[in-house]
């Protein structure tokens, strides 16, 4: 007889309770479900947990602190997560980033494909400096702490155990959900966050244009989203790829998808080339 | 004091003991070493002077709201206007007042002298000519400043040098003589100055002064009966001032959106503290909030008893106020049935609040959409404080794929793109070499022609046609790359010199 998920949910929310000393937060069930059954049921929350912070890393080797920033692939899986909890929670974000005229930022129109709604994002801006890691740490612990915000994504490299465990409990308080974006660097120090995930950007699939699929275009965006590591569950790699409705196989919901594990793909016909790619673009403007 | 005038160093300023030496502004430095050998002179600093003269009308506020500095444009000793009409009462009366004014001026190192008069030119009068009692202070009775400013020379009307030397050849030499002459015949002969001095201080027509800084409406003060120093106690009468002030809003019905907190050290110097909200409280837990984070940020408070005279005593506050600069209509706070919608809205401006209290205004931003092809002219960003984040969201949908992330300046990148019209082949940024497997594109976007060069902001390096492509590189990373300018302008080979690349934007 099948178990009820219902049922399991409710004991892992105890057992979760009883693993912070009985103080369970009453916001414990109010997890982010990735509205993927693969990843979901994994998690012993049932997606991430709320009243926690997690980590997510930038799986690109070749990122480090001399390329300044991180990359893409990073970005839009917190984006497509962010937006998820702003639709999910009904409230806004705050983006917590350094402040660098010099660098990248975020940018509303490419954010919308994620799912998030940047009418909806709080950009906080802080400068770059000796003391950005705690004034930083500051600004994620108060939004965490705040009710009103939906999940609270930050950009934050200087992290350590003290830091770390500060965040846990402002957002156990508060019932926030953060997330960490930082960089793979080697040997992190342990934190007290309640799970960790690498993201590394996957050559994309197939686009689909007018009911065709064409190889040479990029296609969704794909994702390698390793759990490393999840307080009371168990390390598991997952091919992710997002799904928005120019994505013909799916359907018209935006969401993420679980890729089948690569298989050998045709290398892009090098007489294809360049007409294919304007031509597809025409019937994609036609479509 | 000394600076140089006319070809000699002249004396601008001296002090009482020199004075008694025989020493007088005006008088060359050389005549005055004569005099006297052993005078220390300094740089004259006019405008420290009428900084120092600013700063110090600030710290006069502590009286009353209105005050003004005086005296550098007027000739004379410099001083300060109080304007103190319902204030005297706050202090134990017009005569502690200005007792408690002297004393603390000669404590932080001012000579100073007080005159209170029914007029501005009286009270002038009063401060510098008047009969002082031991506290340095002169009070002319209400009503009674006429007969009291006839016995004063004429110096006392803030006449020009020269013009005090003319009266003074007529015999004129008291304000009484002056007062007692038909208005004709003295206007013919020194203009109308000295007629309306004299109105002036006898109240016969009004006399404008501008205040230091326009007096704010929502304003309250409380003063120590013994110096703080411990950022808590602060804190604490903080408070009390805010609940009183809110107090004041709810009846009024109006809500700060900025408040001043005003410091006094007992060395004269005055901290000012701002805090502002996106939409106007009340609420005094809210407001405190705003408040403490600037307050704790103020340099360390000494900690216990400090010796009278160390800069750490100086430090000490004795006197607060707290003004709210700024204030909106807002109504009596309805509760809500079920507690919670109208709840989490105040709590995202509070946390609005906070983070821009401490980070600046200009760094807590929201997005907001423009109508416009150039994409880094899309989005722009609102301090959060200032916007309430209603924008619509129909902008935001662009008509072709755009990145998360745009950097903030496009950046060059070295490309090899064999054919012409074509995404190149690879691409090297920041060091590292691309291998562009896929690519989308081009995407033309025109100069916005249309917009004057003035308005093209800042982050338009060129007004020049760019042709956007979406690649994808060996390891899946995505980018926004695009060619600027077209390859058949210029030469008529269709080649241009170098195209040139630019990496604009990062992809999921």
């Amino acid at each position: 007889m099948p178990a009820n998920p219902l049922l399991l949910q409710r004991l892992r929310s105890r057992i979760a309770a009883i693993e912070r000393d009985g103080t369970g937060s009453p916001h414990t069930g109010d997890h982010l479900a990735f509205g993927l059954p693969h990843i979901d049921d994994h998690l012993p929350w049932g997606g991430l947990a709320g009243g926690a912070v997690h980590e997510i890393l930038d799986g690109d080797p070749r990122t480090n602190s001399k390329t300044g920033c991180l990359n893409g692939a990073i970005t839009s899986f917190a984006a497509a997560l962010a937006g998820r909890a702003q639709v999910a929670r009904a409230s806004p974000i705050v983006w917590i980033a350094p402040r660098s005229d010099a660098r990248e930022s975020l940018y509303g129109p490419g954010l919308t494909a994620f799912g998030l709604d940047p009418a909806h994002l709080i950009a906080v801006r802080v400068p770059i400096g000796s003391e950005f890691a705690a004034t930083a740490l500051w600004a994620m612990e108060e939004a965490l702490r705040a009710t009103a915000v939906g999940i609270v994504c930050a950009e934050i490299e200087d992290l350590d155990l003290t830091a770390s465990r500060r965040l846990q409990l402002a957002a156990e308080a508060g019932g926030g959900l953060g997330l960490l974006l930082r960089k793979d660097e080697g040997a992190l120090p342990p934190t007290a966050s309640v799970s960790r995930w690498r993201i590394t950007a996957l050559p994309s699939g197939p686009a689909h244009v007018a009911g065709a699929k064409i190889t040479n275009l990029p296609g969704p965006a794909r994702w390698r989203a390793e759990l490393v590591r999840a307080r009371g569950g168990q390390p598991k790699t997952w091919q992710l790829e997002w799904k928005d409705d120019a994505n013909e196989d799916h359907d018209a919901a935006d969401g993420f998808a679980v890729v089948p594990p690569l298989r050998d793909r045709p290398l892009p016909e090098a007489d294809q080339g360049a007409a294919a790619i304007r031509i597809a673009l025409e019937t994609r403007q036609t479509a | 004091m000394a600076m140089p005038e006319g070809g000699a160093v002249r004396l601008t300023a001296v002090t009482l003991a020199a004075q008694k030496a025989g020493l007088s502004p005006g008088q060359s430095l050389a005549d005055a070493r004569a005099l006297e050998p052993a005078v220390v002179v300094h740089d004259a600093d006019p405008d420290g002077d009428t900084a120092a003269l600013e700063a110090l009308a600030g710290w006069a506020t502590r009286y009353t709201p209105w005050t003004a500095a005086s005296g550098l444009e007027t000739g004379g000793a410099v001083g300060l206007w109080l304007d103190v009409s319902g204030c005297a009462h706050l202090f134990g009366g017009e005569a502690a007042m200005l007792d408690d004014l002297t004393g603390r001026l000669t404590a932080i190192g001012y000579t100073a002298r007080a005159g209170l008069a029914d007029t501005a030119g009286a009270a002038w009068a009063a401060a510098r000519f008047g009969k002082p009692g031991k506290s340095r202070t002169v009070i002319l009775p209400a009503g009674g400043h006429a007969p009291a400013i006839a016995a004063f020379p004429t110096a006392a009307l803030r006449l020009p040098p020269d013009m005090l030397d003319g009266l003074d050849r007529l015999g004129l030499r008291d304000i009484g003589d002056l007062a007692d002459l038909p208005r004709a015949g003295l206007t013919r002969r020194f203009g109308e100055l000295p007629a309306r001095r004299l109105d002036q201080a006898l109240g016969r027509i009004d006399e404008p002064i501008s205040p230091h800084a326009p007096a704010p409406v929502w304003r309250l003060r409380t003063a120590f009966p013994e110096v703080l120093g411990r950022e808590e106690d602060i804190a604490a009468a903080a408070r009390n001032l805010l609940e009183a002030l809110c107090n004041r809003l709810a009846r009024a019905e109006r809500g700060a959106r900025r408040l001043e907190l005003c410091l006094y050290r007992v060395g004269g110097r005055v901290d000012t503290l701002t805090a502002g909200t996106s939409r106007a409280s009340r609420e005094p837990d809210h407001l405190m909030r705003l408040l403490a984070e600037q307050l704790e940020r103020l340099p360390e408070p000494p900690t216990s008893a400090p010796d009278p005279l160390s800069a750490a005593a100086e430090a000490m506050i004795e006197t607060l106020t707290l003004a709210a600069t700024r204030t909106d209509p807002l109504r009596a706070a309805q509760v809500s049935l079920d507690n919670s919608r109208d709840a989490e809205p105040a709590a995202l401006e509070r946390l609005i609040d906070r983070l821009s209290g401490r980070l600046g205004a200009d760094n807590v931003m929201r997005f907001a959409a423009h109508e416009t092809h150039l994409p880094e002219r899309v989005q722009a960003s609102v301090p959060a404080l200032k916007e309430r984040g209603k924008s619509p969201t129909e902008g935001w949908q662009p008509p072709q794929p755009r990145p998360p992330r745009l950097l903030a300046r496009p950046e060059p990148v070295e490309a090899i793109a064999p054919v012409p019209d074509d995404p190149p082949v690879m691409f090297r940024w920041r060091g590292r070499l691309h291998r562009i497997t896929r690519a989308e594109g081009p995407e033309r976007i025109e100069p916005e022609w249309w917009r004057a060069p003035a308005d093209t902001g800042t982050t338009v390096l060129d007004a020049d046609t760019r042709d956007y492509y979406r690649v994808e590189d060996a390891d899946g990373q995505r980018f926004w790359l695009y060619r600027e300018g077209l390859y058949d302008r210029g030469s008529p080979d269709c080649a241009p010199a170098t195209p040139r690349w630019f990496l604009h934007g990062l992809f999921g």
